[in-house]
């Protein structure tokens, strides 16, 4: 990304903001009948878990076969701000997605509430990446 | 002789003269003399054999006669390298630094100063270049000093490129970005020889949510 602008107040030497939110994403919906595919699939949305107090992100994917599977949230300065998961996987059932859902509270890995702004979540699975944008609230 | 034979022949070779009939040998003529007057109108009155000049122009009145304070540019060009530690996320930064006398323009000197930086820290790695047109006060110092104080200001122009490692994912992002800031650098230069020295200063910069920005120490070689 190349970015030039004139006078700013930011600093010559602060890190600078590599993902201002407008990374499209494949992530936007899921669809309401599942995984269709026998490709990874990912899709995520806020809103309120089932037992959650607050409204969060919620990742669900879809594995065709077992693999280790790394999320991670980064700033908007590319910084790591936490690690959702970072694990092996079993293969997700035909048709469906991981149950439970990956679930970020928009917390650091300290349990420190993020501030507003803009995030980037990455997704890994063997060659397989993804991300999406999110714009906390 | 001659006159006697030929009468009518010699009086055609003289020169006629009304009040000499007589034959003359014409004298030979004057040395030519430069007839010039002076100021006054009088002829000069030369003596034989000498040479006459006219006398000097008397100068024309003038008024206020103004001088300058201009220096000797005495380093036309000159490397910096050095360290900074800016008052942001990286802790130091190396800098080699080029600088261009110009010009002294009213009570100033005037440079350019080409700049490159580069750190890294973490995740983060950084490369900057920046050119600067910086004004130092010709009163702020005398040549003579071995240490001097170093106050100088300006415009300077950044570009700034950044490559972020996303970590734990082998994936790296990288942004430009350019800068237009204001700049006051102050600190002293201590001048170890001819050749070379080294300086300290500090600068603030505007537009800048940290105005006091940076903290350099250098190496001069002139």
């Amino acid at each position: 990304m190349l970015a030039v602008a004139g006078c700013s107040a930011d600093g010559i030497h602060d890190p600078q903001n590599f993902f201002p939110g407008s990374q499209p994403t494949s992530w936007d919906s899921c669809d309401k009948f599942g995984a269709t595919t026998d490709q990874i699939e990912i899709c995520a949305s806020i809103g309120l878990e089932p037992g959650e107090p607050s409204p969060s992100y919620n990742i669900n994917f879809a594995l065709p076969n077992a693999a280790h599977v790394l999320i991670a949230v980064f700033d908007s300065h590319a910084a790591r701000i936490k690690i959702l998961l970072n694990d092996d996987e079993p293969a997700t059932l035909p048709g469906q997605f991981r149950n439970p859902p990956i679930i970020w509270n928009f917390t650091d890995e300290q349990g420190k509430p993020v501030p507003a702004g803009h995030y980037r979540v990455y997704f890994q699975s063997g060659d397989f990446t993804s991300t999406s944008d999110v714009e906390t609230p | 002789m001659l006159l006697a034979l030929s009468p009518a022949w010699a009086r055609a070779q003289a020169p006629a003269s009304p009040s000499d009939s007589s034959v003359s040998v014409p004298a030979p003529a004057p040395t030519p003399v430069p007839v010039v007057t002076d100021s006054t109108g009088a002829f000069p009155n030369p003596g034989v054999g000498e040479q006459v000049y006219p006398p000097a122009t008397p100068p024309a009145p003038h008024g206020k006669v103004e001088s300058h304070l201009v220096r000797t540019a005495e380093e036309r060009d000159r490397f910096e390298i050095g360290a900074a530690r800016p008052n942001e996320f990286f802790d130091v930064i190396g800098t080699i630094g080029y600088r261009r006398f110009l010009r002294y323009g009213g009570p100033f000197e005037q440079s350019m100063q080409f700049e490159i930086a580069g750190t890294g820290k973490d995740y983060l790695a950084e490369g900057s270049a920046g050119v600067y047109y910086l004004l130092r006060p010709i009163k702020s110092y005398k040549e003579e000093w071995k240490i001097r104080p170093l106050i100088e200001a300006g415009p300077g122009g950044h570009l700034t490129v950044q490559v972020a490692s996303i970590e734990g994912f082998n994936d790296q992002t990288f942004h430009a970005k350019a800068f237009l800031k204001a700049h006051l650098y102050a600190g002293a230069e201590f001048l170890l020889s001819r050749k070379w020295g080294f300086l300290v200063r500090g600068r603030l910069t505007a537009p800048e949510h940290k105005p006091f920005d940076y903290a350099q120490a250098a190496i001069l070689l002139r």
